[in-house]
């Protein structure tokens, strides 16, 4: 955010106005002269109650507004809370609930997954009882 | 996407941020395989990867495929494809994420399990103290001369499993510059090196005795003896320098370990009861308790701690390291890992169960780590690494 303001409005044409006030609604928070006062739990709880109405897609955007405006402290809890959910699951889990399309030939999957065999196996069973999107 | 952002086509740095707070290892890995963006975006470097809990490599077994890797945290066992480390090879040393392997024939190397790359150390035959390995002297293959200049002979077996103690990496070969071997040597206790794997090995004549245990630290190998004095043997010159701490103090336990935690120089004593079972006509041993004591530079000796705090030790056949429990979520500091290296080089080993767990030192008590099967090859603790 810009230090000087010429203007009353900046314009932020990435960032949506609900996202935008979520950003500044935890920022406010983080930012509050007591909230660093608070020990590493009562942190994680305060940030827990905060996120804790977000839904999935949520933290996507609100991962990459942050990542436009710098808001480094929102950025870093989002990414934390998206690679939690993506944890021990396995690739086909991960490329449907996060929309991806598979990019690589049969050949090119077949040969990394033959380099670290090890890592695919033991992971959650995919099916899923409840739609996170 | 009901708002638009597509996950495949994020940045680069914002998938690699959510990368590596991945837990695992495999979690970064199967990350890497979702999509060709993801893949570019996470890279295999140190400084991203997370950060795993070191492995215990189990004992070979008959029924699975591949060797087994137990990870005490998270209690995943992982099964890698090594038929390197198969039934007649011994691990001499597990370092930087790299086994060191021998056989019964001359041949040294030291491999990285996850990327099967090797890389041969000199061979048995090219110490200086072996004078002739004949291969069709059956049951004498080695010829070898004591510093006294007497001859004696050594199988194949015997040169496996009895001649060298352990081996240790001054680094991984994955980080650029030439690494050194040093070989902690049995019977005439000495010590020995190579630079980046090129023969023939040399003895460092000045440390003789000093091979209770070795690391590499701050640029030197510090190698200590039964009584606590230190050897710090500078191998980068054309020859070695070495520089001596004699401590003369009284040190207990049956077997010493030097760690590297974290910029401290600790010394761990451990201390074995050996129990005779009558029924079974079997002498079991076992560790019972760890002492530590940390290395007072102003004072040039060693001082007792009875608080690691955050810190864990692993130490057994490989490489003596430490971590940091706060590195890994659950974990809690203050403890000892360690596996069996004494059972010595009698692979006919019958004592009870392997000698492998974690020791508290709160409160003293150790939590035995079940490894099946019970054969001759001793659990070694590995940290896995990919670069």
């Amino acid at each position: 955010m810009g230090k000087e303001r010429r203007t009353n409005v900046i314009p932020l044409p990435e960032v949506d106005g609900v996202t935008l006030e979520r950003i500044i609604g935890f920022l406010k928070i983080y930012t509050e002269e007591s909230f660093q006062q608070f020990t590493v739990q009562e942190k994680k709880k305060r940030c827990d109650e905060f996120f804790a109405n977000c839904k999935f897609n949520d933290f996507l955007t609100l991962a990459s507004a942050s990542n436009y405006m710098g808001a480094q402290v929102v950025l870093d809890e989002a990414c934390q809370r998206t690679a939690d959910m993506m944890k021990n699951k396995s690739v086909a889990w991960v490329r449907k609930n996060f929309g991806i399309k598979n990019n690589f030939t049969p050949e090119e999957e077949e040969a990394m997954r033959e380099k670290h065999e090890w890592a695919y196996e033991g992971v959650d069973p995919d099916d899923d009882e409840e739609d996170i999107i | 996407m009901s708002n638009g952002v597509d996950w495949a086509d994020l940045p680069p740095e914002l998938l690699q941020t959510v990368a590596t707070r991945l837990p695992t290892l495999a979690d970064y890995i199967r990350f890497r395989v979702v999509c060709k963006n993801w893949r570019a975006s996470a890279l295999v470097s140190r400084f991203y990867l997370p950060r795993e809990f070191p492995w215990l490599m189990l004992p070979l077994s008959r029924s699975s495929g591949g060797r087994r890797f137990f990870n005490p945290l998270t209690k995943n066992l992982h099964r890698l494809t090594l038929p390197e480390a198969s039934h007649g090879r011994r691990r001499a040393g597990s370092s930087h994420g790299w086994l060191v392997l021998i056989d019964e024939s001359p041949s040294i190397f030291i491999i990285n399990p996850l990327t099967r790359d090797r890389i041969s150390l000199p061979p048995l035959s090219s110490f200086p103290n072996v004078m002739k390995f004949d291969f069709y002297s059956i049951g004498r293959e080695y010829t070898l001369r004591s510093p006294e200049n007497d001859l004696y002979y050594y199988n194949l077996r015997q040169m496996r499993d009895a001649f060298i103690k352990k081996v240790i990496l001054s680094h991984s070969p994955y980080e650029g510059s030439k690494f050194i071997a040093l070989a902690l040597l049995n019977r005439h206790e000495n010590l020995a090196y190579c630079e980046n794997g090129h023969g023939p090995w040399k003895i460092i004549d000045e440390a003789r005795s000093f091979i209770e245990d070795a690391i590499y630290f701050n640029s030197s190998f510090y190698a200590v003896n039964k009584f606590g004095s230190l050897a710090i043997c500078d191998l980068y010159g054309a020859s070695p320098k070495v520089k001596f701490i004699n401590v003369g103090q009284q040190i207990g336990g049956d077997m010493q370990y030097l760690v590297n935690a974290m910029g401290d120089l600790l010394l761990v004593s451990r201390y074995l009861e050996f129990e005779i079972d009558i029924e079974h006509y079997l002498e079991v041993c076992k560790t019972v308790k760890f002492h530590v004591l940390r290395f007072e530079w102003n004072e040039q000796r060693w001082e007792s701690i009875d608080n690691l705090g955050d810190k864990l030790l692993f130490l057994g056949a490989n490489s003596s390291m430490a971590q940091l429990a706060s590195d890994h979520p659950g974990c809690t500091g203050n403890r000892i890992y360690f596996t069996d290296d004494y059972s010595g080089a009698n692979y006919e080993s019958i004592t009870d169960d392997h000698d492998v767990g974690v020791y508290n030192l709160e409160d003293g008590s150790i939590e035995t780590i079940p490894c099946y099967p019970r054969n001759s090859h001793w659990p070694i603790w590995m940290t896995p690494s990919l670069c």
